[in-house]
């Protein structure tokens, strides 16, 4: 795995081992919630500690739909770059991505920055991040990005 | 039953089902019929007025009425007429249950002039600022605007009623964007991802700010009159293309699962290829490096060498830039093959029709595999003598067409390549 960048030199921060995508009809409520299980057990997740990074727009109801799914997974503290970032639209994905490989190559993710209480402090390097992009109108995206074995 | 692989150990990739709409009419029948004839779509503009304007005609689609009308809106229910089209005649999956992913090749998308005036008569003063915007828009009063001029918009649109299966991709690759379309469908399948694909290509955006923008890039024809004789690939007299309309889609399907289920098989995409340069973000690079690499690069994934390529349906703009490169870098490919090799530019008939043209002209490609019939290039008067191509001028030609070049050489050096055949090699 990642011969061509180890081949020219390059040190990778972490491995992108999976990216799954779908479309709710977002017709009822949970619908979203929905699609967001249904992409998170295809994710190959591993034991070990894990964080999720989401790209929660804060539009509704996108938003309280994918705080529900996030609460059915609080053993992984969550980060939302919408706080620091705002709402980038398309870019939004990839950042996620790029901060999950950045936390997982310095061994801490980045600390809570949030008064609700969604936001936790992570004790100990993760293993593997999810990044969550779900769009305020349409179309839901994950990946996991995983420490190089 | 082993699985038929290309010579490169892939899935073969084979076309189950098309659907076309140009400014020609509705439908694979009417547009063959028409084409053949050497009839055009291009007509003097009537959705808006031309006082002023240089370029005052297009290869409209002005049979197909969207209400409320905005470019989108048109693309879109284009797009869903061709889809519709092209599952009946692949009769797969079930209604609203495609088996696959959408690939979809779409105009960029900006808030037309009918929704900016809506706004502006709704802050109600002449001078207004962004600030006035948001104070109108606050409740969702306007969400549909929103919906509607979002890019993904279309493709959202064509997911829900067709049921493709995953998050839908919208691209724009400039001229390229049909042949991209097709081939993400042509890989996705290739790696074994699914079974089938649907792809589609649509463009409605003759309007306005479109028009000038193009024409301020001195890329249109101003021929205006008679409008069916603006459009000249190759000929000496050429001065631009011609702004157009339409949508083209395709089921493809895995060889394999296609006889499996008995599907009739149109034609085989036997190779795709891209290559882009960053040279300029209209012109090409000057060198063609990156379209006689485009060629090659198809070539190769084909298996195929020049001489066993039999007709080539040309990106053939009638720009004076495009054609001239167009001959040069083909001649750097196929060597003396170039001027014998029939060549032809459905874009003489039905205008450019930009996002949509890659894939309108691999429908007219397959359709030459079904017919054996090359369609035209129309207005070939005065060919330009520099460009030595064997253009079939102005009246259709029966050839035996084995294998399909449809070349699409985008804006901004984007350039896509597709070879299409009739049988599996």
């Amino acid at each position: 795995m990642g011969q061509a960048a180890e081949a020219r030199g390059a040190k990778p921060y972490a491995k992108l081992s999976s990216v799954v995508t779908d479309l709710a009809r977002r017709k009822q409520g949970g619908d979203m919630e929905a699609t967001l299980e249904k992409l998170w057990d295809k994710l190959p997740k591993r034991a070990g500690k894990g964080a999720i990074i989401s790209g929660a727009s804060g539009a509704e109801p996108a938003t309280s739909e994918e705080r529900g799914f996030l609460k059915k997974h609080a053993d992984f503290p969550v980060r939302a770059t919408g706080t620091m970032f705002g709402h980038t639209m398309e870019t939004q994905f990839p950042l996620g991505i790029a901060l999950a490989a950045l936390s997982i190559s310095r061994g801490a993710l980045f600390p809570p920055n949030d008064s609700t209480g969604t936001e936790i402090e992570m004790q100990g390097a993760p293993t593997q991040i999810v990044v969550v992009g779900a769009g305020h109108w349409r179309g839901e995206g994950m990946a996991l990005v995983e420490a190089i074995d | 039953m082993t699985a038929p692989r290309d010579k490169l150990g892939r899935p073969v990739v084979v076309v189950t089902g098309m659907g076309i709409t140009t400014s020609l009419g509705a439908g694979k029948t009417d547009n063959w019929s028409k084409l053949v004839a050497g009839e055009s779509g291009i007509r003097t503009i009537t959705r808006f007025p031309v006082d002023g304007l240089k370029t005052t005609m297009a290869g409209t689609v002005d049979f197909v009425s969207v209400d409320p009308f905005s470019s989108t809106g048109l693309s879109e229910r284009m797009a869903e007429l061709v889809t519709q089209e092209a599952l009946e005649q692949a009769g797969i999956g079930a209604k609203g249950d495609f088996p696959g992913p959408l690939f979809l090749a779409v105009a960029p998308v900006e808030v037309e002039w009918p929704q900016r005036r809506e706004l502006g008569r709704a802050v109600g003063s002449p001078d207004f600022t962004y600030d006035d915007l948001l104070r109108i828009s606050g409740g969702g009063k306007y969400s549909a605007f929103h919906h509607r001029f979002m890019f993904g918009s279309v493709a959202a649109h064509l997911a829900e009623t067709f049921g493709t299966k995953g998050s839908p991709i919208s691209l724009s690759t400039a001229c390229a964007s049909g042949a991209t379309s097709i081939q993400l469908g042509v890989e996705a399948i290739r790696r074994g991802e699914t079974d089938a694909a649907l792809c589609v290509a649509t463009d409605g955006t003759v309007n306005p700010e479109a028009l000038v923008r193009f024409s301020l890039l001195s890329a249109l024809s101003t021929q205006n009159d008679p409008p069916q004789a603006a459009s000249r690939p190759f000929s000496k007299n050429r001065d631009g293309f011609v702004m157009a309309e339409g949508a083209g889609a395709l089921v493809l399907e895995s060889y394999e699962a296609a006889t499996a289920r008995g599907a009739k098989i149109l034609g085989v995409i036997a190779g795709c290829g891209e290559l882009t340069d960053s040279f300029h973000r209209t012109r090409s690079s000057p060198d063609g490096k990156p379209i006689i690499g485009c060629m090659n690069k198809t070539l190769a994934d084909a298996g195929m060498t020049p001489d066993q390529i039999d007709h080539i349906n040309a990106h053939g703009t009638a720009t004076p830039e495009n054609d001239k490169m167009e001959f040069n870098t083909t001649s750097a490919v196929f060597g003396d093959l170039a001027q014998k090799i029939p060549v032809t530019s459905n874009k003489s008939m039905v205008g450019h029709t930009i996002s949509a043209a890659g894939a309108v002209e691999a429908i007219f490609s397959l359709l030459t595999l079904e017919h054996q019939r090359i369609p035209p290039t129309i207005n070939y008067e005065t060919p330009d003598p520099t460009i030595l191509f064997n253009v079939v001028g102005n009246k259709a030609r029966d050839a035996r067409v084995t294998a399909v070049m449809s070349n699409s050489f985008g804006f901004g050096g984007q350039n896509a390549s597709l070879i299409l055949t009739r049988e599996p090699a």
